[in-house]
């Protein structure tokens, strides 16, 4: 099993991505740790319609 | 005044749930408006709006990603408030010194050393996002709630075969190398490492060994079902090889609900192999049911496994850890108490509290009702209403769909105490107050006014109720531990510093109330 990746994290401490509450950011930031915040939102839902013009273009 | 409701959906306008509910609660409070609600469109979403007599045709036009803000009220108000929706949703600006990125691939752009993703989308899309940050060589810290087991499994078997741990899905706390993650409180580094499924059994834990000063080197959170059958305990397997090879740590102890059989045997043999010294609670599962190795050791709650890990370092319970004299105070405050008071009422932010709590009084005798019943407990038909002794998750999902947890808003709980406090036959309220990053600001401030209030009225009908509180917290966290216990004994409340020693008070106190003292 490879080890190193996890080994990283515990000895490095984490450098963070962080995908929804901006408040788990801006906690992280707080105890001076490198984070950065993705302004995510879900996919739109495609209708059919528009799914067969894709599909057609692509 | 005539009464309106007014449904509006922002197309393709996404915001997350804290936001949401700090948006519906200033809505809320605006004059004319008696209920609003601002949420995306899913399906469970739409179902409780309907449900609260909103337009069902409406509603169906709205998708998983379009925001839709609820009103009912005065009807001139609430259609104001819509006309000028736009103001509300501006988010205060906070700067984040790494910046923010449109997308996870920006965001790895940006930040090529990335170690960790910490995930708290909702439960339909987290294990994707989950998944992408396995892809690209991230463990992940995973909030998010309501990620089926098939996902759960598939994740955890990534991670293992990469090197990576998934933390979650339902992960409320996490302290790496220092540095807390989630709803964590700010705890010296030291020798202890711990593995835990719980979020605030991993906070009390990881408080106690601070408060007795020796310290903590990683505390890994695992996710709830970690350690079920079905998903065979993939994380805890994971953290204990971790910490297993991590030189700053020289003891292991690992928090859980009660395992799997199948899982159980698993972590045996694997701790039977462990160059390092295990302690182990499984709440709810008596110590003397697992047999480990030698140096692997069960304990029945948080604070007899603390005082065993800090043994285990050469250390030991600090005195300041001692709460009220027990014997004194239980005598003061029964001998203040009206005939009628005979239950304890414990209304608790975190589910392991409620949990422990219910375990401190079934090795007393005494049988309680609980919306998350311990076996042998009584489940509670309705979490809002209580029966005779009634220990009470206000964490679970009964209560926090649409609203802010316990831990964040603590207006159903300050409500909680008022109605409990006007029942005669309560003599104890057992309350949990948790500090620490992400959770309220002042905790104890939020609930200081109803304990006051309950007390007072409770004494103006001739009665005494006693109100008993622990605080999980220490000297570092934000809200300052000092500080939210003296708020907490100036509302009137008894302050212990576990929530082990909290329901140790509330029951000597009913003990005491049925030898007829």
């Amino acid at each position: 099993m490879k080890t190193a990746a996890l080994k990283d994290l515990l000895e490095q401490g984490p450098i963070a991505i962080n995908i929804g509450l901006l408040e788990f950011a801006t906690a992280l930031q707080d105890q001076s740790r490198d984070v950065i915040h993705v302004d995510w939102s879900p996919r739109p839902e495609i209708g059919e319609e528009l799914k067969g013009i894709l599909d057609e273009l692509l | 005044m005539s009464q309106s409701r007014e449904v509006a959906i922002r197309k393709n306008r996404y915001f997350d749930s804290v936001f949401l509910m700090a948006v519906a609660r200033r809505l809320g409070e605006q004059s004319g408006v008696s209920a609003a609600a601002a949420v995306m469109g899913t399906p469970a979403n739409k179902e409780a709006l309907i449900e609260m007599g909103f337009s069902e045709r409406k509603l169906n036009a709205a998708d998983p990603s379009d925001l839709v803000v609820a009103l009912e009220g005065d009807g001139e108000a609430i259609r104001s408030l819509v006309d000028n929706l736009e103001e509300w949703l501006v988010r205060p600006k906070m700067e984040l010194s790494g910046g923010t990125a449109i997308s996870v691939d920006a965001a790895l752009s940006q930040q090529g050393n990335s170690n960790l993703a910490v995930i708290s989308v909702p439960g339909e899309y987290a294990a994707a996002e989950a998944s992408y940050a396995l892809d690209h060589g991230l463990s992940v810290f995973l909030f998010s709630d309501h990620v089926s087991i098939e996902d759960e499994i598939a994740l955890k078997q990534k991670a293992r075969d990469a090197g990576l741990i998934v933390m979650g899905p339902d992960c409320g706390t996490a302290l790496i190398a220092g540095t807390g993650v989630g709803f964590a409180n700010v705890v010296r580094r030291g020798p202890v490492g711990v593995v835990a499924s719980s979020g605030t059994g991993l906070q009390e834990f990881t408080c106690l060994v601070h408060r007795s000063g020796s310290g903590i080197s990683h505390g890994l959170g695992t996710g709830s079902r970690d350690l079920s059958d079905e998903v065979g305990g993939f994380s805890t397997l994971a953290a204990i090889d971790a910490l297993e090879r991590d030189s700053g740590t020289r003891a292991i102890a690992i928090i859980s609900k009660p395992p799997g059989k199948k899982t159980l045997k698993r972590i045996e043999k694997r701790l039977k192999a462990c160059s390092k010294p295990v302690v182990a609670c499984f709440l709810g599962l008596s110590p003397g049911s697992v047999s480990g190795a030698k140096q692997f050791r069960t304990y029945s709650t948080l604070d007899d496994l603390a005082a065993a890990a800090l043994g285990l370092v050469g250390a030991r319970p600090a005195t300041s850890l001692s709460g009220p004299n027990a014997a004194d105070s239980v005598g003061n405050e029964v001998q203040r108490m009206a005939a009628t008071q005979q239950y304890v009422r414990g209304l608790f932010a975190g589910g392991t509290f409620c949990y422990q709590s219910q375990q401190v009084f079934q090795d007393a005798g005494i049988v309680a009702y609980s919306n998350a019943p311990l076996e042998g407990m009584h489940k509670m038909a309705d979490g809002n209403k209580s029966i005779e002794h009634s220990l009470v998750d206000m964490g679970a999902d009964e209560f926090t769909v649409g609203t802010p947890h316990p831990m964040i808003d603590a207006t159903q709980r300050a409500r909680r105490i008022g109605i409990e406090g006007q029942d005669p036959a309560v003599a104890v309220l057992l309350l949990d107050v948790i500090l620490g990053y992400n959770a309220s600001p002042d905790p104890a401030g939020d609930l200081a006014e109803a304990i006051s209030t309950a007390k007072a009225n409770a004494m103006k009908d001739g009665r005494y109720l006693s109100v008993a509180a622990s605080v999980c917290g220490t000297d570092g966290d934000p809200q300052g531990l000092e500080n939210q216990e003296r708020i907490l004994r100036e509302a009137g409340a008894m302050v212990f510093p576990s929530n082990v020693q909290a329901t140790e008070f509330a029951r000597d106190v009913i003990l005491r109330r049925l030898e007829g003292d």
